[in-house]
């Protein structure tokens, strides 16, 4: 800038505050109302053999020369979960009966005791021990499969996800529900 | 505030500066924490919780998502042109499976496998060494039928997709 002449009256520059400040409060009020932070989303993987696996499923298709699987064979689960739910309008796609299904046979869960519903005990903490207590003998100790109802609520079905992943079956695969049918068919 | 008088000795101004910074912080909080909703989550899904989920992966660039929820017309109201809200209630009724696909109408699950299906050759064409990597994540309604969401899966995986992951809320407490 130029230099002023000496007898010249300093000017002191004002930065108008106030409407910046009105119109930052505006839009703080703005923000603050529409702050809605959403619940966090979370993931889980599932991971599907990939079709190589079973190139060869008829005899004459085996190749002889072929080079075996690179990845380490999978184990079959041992142990199955059947989640059985009834629509009678009083649980309606919730679990009714759950049903640990492993090599040498089937148990039912059984539903807690009166007492035991009154310390909070449910269904699902039933399973979780008896998963864990399984954790313990099983040779795979990984994989689990789950078969529900077709009307199962697909709520319950998380959650005995969730079961199976604190017994510590991280491998959990489906099994089509007992009624399936592609709705193409 | 003095401003009506001529006396230059007392004029006194409350110091707005500190204010005004911390309102700006405030503003850029705020601001930040807006979450730009993404296109291809549908809001209207109820997610079931889960304690066992794992944060996201971010890395992932190429994601299919497949939205599924049973069908309710007042979701679309106001959100589809009319021919495609007419067609859309032509098609469904209430309660019906329905399967939401960014740029597509309501999808059958019918469609859903021909969807699939053009899907997975235009990737495989585009892929550079033929194989494709797309992930598919599924946000399955939490009262969607355990039927309907087995079926989409495997429909993902007879179609050729090996990379599925299935969306829930995260719960810090298990059995809260």
């Amino acid at each position: 800038m130029a230099a002023r002449p000496k007898n010249d009256v300093a000017i002191e520059p004002t930065l108008p505050i106030t409407p910046m400040l009105d119109m930052a409060f505006q839009l703080l009020a703005f923000f603050i109302f529409t702050y809605n932070p959403s619940d966090l989303e979370g993931q889980m993987d599932l991971s599907l053999p990939s079709e190589a696996v079973s190139q060869a499923d008829k005899k004459e298709n085996v190749d002889p020369m072929a080079q075996s699987n690179k990845t380490p064979l999978e184990l079959p689960a041992d142990l199955t979960i059947i989640i059985r739910t009834q629509r009678d309008g009083v649980n309606d796609g919730a679990i009714s009966a759950l049903t640990v299904e492993d090599r040498s046979g089937k148990e039912t869960i059984p539903t807690p005791e009166v007492e035991e519903a009154a310390r909070g005990v449910t269904l699902l903490d039933k399973l979780r021990d008896k998963l864990k207590k399984a954790h313990g003998t099983v040779e795979n100790k990984e994989s689990i499969k789950i078969q529900g109802d077709g009307k199962l609520k697909w709520d319950s079905i998380v959650k005995v996800m969730d079961v199976c992943r604190d017994a510590g079956f991280n491998n959990i695969s489906f099994v089509p529900p007992p009624d399936f049918r592609l709705s193409n068919q | 505030m003095s401003h009506g008088r001529s006396d230059p000795g007392s004029t006194c101004e409350p110091n707005l500066t500190p204010l005004l910074d911390v309102v700006l912080q405030l503003l850029m909080f705020f601001m930040m924490c807006v979450n730009f909703v993404s296109e291809q989550v549908n809001r209207d899904i109820a997610l079931p919780k889960s304690a066992s989920v794992k944060p996201m992966d971010r890395t992932d660039t190429d994601i299919l998502f497949i939205n599924f929820k049973p069908f309710k017309l007042s979701d679309f109201e106001g959100r589809l042109p009319a021919d495609a809200l007419a067609r859309a209630q032509q098609n469904f009724r209430e309660g019906d499976p329905c399967i939401l696909v960014l740029g597509k109408e309501p999808m059958k699950l019918i469609e859903l496998n021909t969807f699939l299906k053009t899907q997975y050759e235009d990737a495989e064409k585009t892929a550079k060494d033929g194989k494709v990597n797309t992930a598919i994540v599924i946000r399955a309604h939490k009262d969607s039928d355990y039927a309907q969401v087995f079926e989409v899966l495997h429909l993902c995986k007879v179609r050729g997709y090996t990379r599925l992951k299935l969306r829930a809320i995260t719960k810090n407490t298990p059995g809260a």
